[in-house]
């Protein structure tokens, strides 16, 4: 079944359907999330958002891009949400603890999203959108909203960012290795 | 290819191998089970009902009335007697099935496991419905809660009247019969396979070939589920809530007030305030006439400070109510992530709001608070107001039994 037919068997109430569209997408949209909060719950709650928004708004989507593009329009929207309200409440001082460490369990993706953390927001999006997700540069454009090119100078920047951040980091540890043994 | 480039790569491939929580995805299912589009027609609200906790598999069986009385004859065979279990599959991304539900009958009892967590339910006489949450369980009319519906399959075609369905019946051999079912529904269309017994019409094994669930299993097996499957003990000190009662109760709280205090002249009322198994807390104002969508709307329980709704819509997820009429007030419900609370708060922060300005703050003190297993369950089954409708009387349960 295309997307389209999904779309329609989704709206049209259809609770395998939709089961059906949660098991295809969930874990991305989850992933996605997880990346930019660095909150499992946070990711939870937001992941939860959008696919209840997806199946409140179903109707509207008329094709133009893939189911995948669309939950990823819908979920860049609630994360973007998200951080406004993250900053609001900083600013009222109720700002909860910082991001949740060890959730990845592996060096290279915590090393990874360090490293995204100290780029600017749109390059880790663009990034994240297009290298983990695995988003063409023309839907990282849609659900970002931007224009390709602009996708293009993202991506390109955030790769030659986090090149020279894993060299600073290569060299301070080399430099510390050497420091220590002699 | 250069260090860096190898690191960043490897960085890459571990963020898209990264876990994620199977847990969460069942919750969410759940919620998605009970809620439905605004518009979709009452029956299929009520169809949605019964299938909630039955699973997704059910409402695939569309045959035309031509062929129902066959097949109900199959689904019911030796129901007095009933001793199965069912299982459920259905694919995941990568086309490989994984187990969604399972369900153990025994008699009239029966016991789900969604993602092979376990959720006990089981039916006394047909009236009362216990669901199970783990720390806490819940009990309800059969009426308004979960129905054993499997069995009611002309309940299941007069929901699926619009569908134009072709039967076909194939004899396989060995006392073995296969139906296939092409159905169409407006631009949608499927085709399932169920294959049963012939001469004692039970059915084994139903197959999603096409459309909606395409590649989903159902099984049935026999003889199989034990006492101990489907025995059910609410546990003691574990809560046990009577959805009904409650109901009950929080029409009856809604006619009154329990204290009142006055913002920038406007005298603001404290109606009821009732908190949750998650930590939720709903918060019933009279004299409050904005809506809760400020993006830094929070609410205060004893100095702590809790997230509240945000975003105007779905009181089913976001907590957010607005103004809702009830008995005849205008109240202004706010729900907020506050963690655990005690019986009463010793100060509560509510933020209100007049007109289109800017919220104010209404503080209350020493307030006793309800309790229940999901405020959302509680309040908005089927993602609808219970006292709208007519899903409950505003006269409340028949038989108030808390």
């Amino acid at each position: 079944m295309n997307d389209m037919d999904l779309a329609k068997t989704v709206a049209d109430g259809d609770r395998v359907a939709m089961a059906s569209l949660v098991e295809q997408h969930y874990d991305p949209v989850f992933r996605f999330l997880r990346n930019l909060t660095r909150s499992q719950e946070d990711a939870e709650d937001l992941t939860q958002q959008v696919f209840v928004k997806a199946q409140t708004r179903i109707k509207s989507y008329r094709g133009g891009s893939s189911l995948r593009t669309w939950l990823h329009q819908i979920a860049f929207h609630e994360f973007t949400r998200w951080r406004r309200r993250r900053r609001l409440t900083s600013l009222v001082g109720i700002e909860r603890t910082g991001q949740e460490p060890g959730y990845s369990q592996v060096d290279e993706a915590a090393w990874l999203l360090d490293a995204l953390d100290r780029l600017n927001p749109a390059l880790k999006e663009a990034f994240l959108l297009h290298e983990v997700q695995e988003l063409s540069v023309e839907e990282v454009a849609t659900v970002t909203g931007s224009p390709i090119g602009t996708v293009k100078s993202r991506l390109h920047h955030a790769r030659s960012m986090l090149q020279k951040l894993w060299e600073s980091t290569h060299n301070e540890e080399s430099y510390e290795r050497t420091a220590t043994q002699n | 290819m250069n260090a860096p480039q190898h690191r960043i790569d490897e960085g890459v491939r571990a963020l898209k191998g990264e876990a994620t929580p199977t847990a969460a995805k069942r919750r969410l299912l759940d919620h998605l089970a009970a809620t439905r589009s605004p518009r979709t027609p009452l029956r299929v609200v009520t169809m949605a009902a019964a299938f909630a906790v039955l699973g997704l598999a059910v409402p695939l069986l569309w045959p035309k009335p031509a062929l129902a009385e066959e097949l109900s004859a199959m689904l019911n065979q030796g129901e007095t007697s009933a001793n199965r279990t069912e299982s459920f599959y259905l694919p995941d991304s990568n086309g490989n099935l994984r187990l969604y539900m399972t369900r153990a009958v025994l008699g009239d009892k029966s016991c789900y496991r969604f993602f092979g967590q376990k959720v006990a339910i089981r039916y006394r006489s047909g009236a009362r419905v216990i669901q199970d949450y783990g720390n806490y369980a819940t009990i309800q009319d059969e009426t308004s809660g979960q129905l054993d519906n499997f069995n009611n399959l002309d309940r299941l075609l007069s929901a699926r009247d619009d569908t134009k369905t072709n039967v076909s019946r194939q004899n396989l051999g060995r006392g073995l019969v296969k139906y296939t079912i092409n159905w169409i529904q407006k631009s949608v269309s499927g085709t399932v396979e169920i294959t049963g017994e012939a001469v004692s019409r039970r059915p084994l094994e139903e197959r999603i070939l096409k459309g909606p669930g395409a590649g989903g299993v159902y099984v049935w097996a026999y003889g199989s589920t034990r006492q101990k499957d489907v025995d059910y003990v609410v546990k003691a000190g574990k809560p046990l809530y009577d959805i009904d009662a409650q109901r009950f109760e929080f029409l009856k709280l809604a006619d009154s007030t329990l204290q009142s205090t006055v913002v920038e002249s406007r005298k603001i009322g404290l109606v009821q305030v009732w908190a949750d198994e998650d930590g939720k807390l709903l918060v019933a104002l009279d004299g409050s006439d904005g809506l809760p969508e400020k993006e830094n709307a929070v609410v205060s329980v004893d100095g702590s400070v809790g997230k509240a709704g945000t975003m105007a819509g779905s009181p089913w997820v976001n907590g957010v109510w607005g103004v809702v009429k009830l008995r005849g007030r205008s109240l202004m419900f706010v729900e907020a992530q506050v963690g655990p609370v005690g019986d009463r708060i010793k100060s509560l922060s509510v933020p209100v709001w007049f007109g289109s300005g800017a919220s104010e703050v209404a503080v209350f003190h020493d307030i006793e608070v309800h309790r229940t297993g999901i405020l959302a369950f509680l309040l908005a089954p089927m993602n609808q107001p219970f006292w709208q409708e007519g899903t409950q009387s505003e006269s409340g349960p028949t038989s108030p039994s808390r």
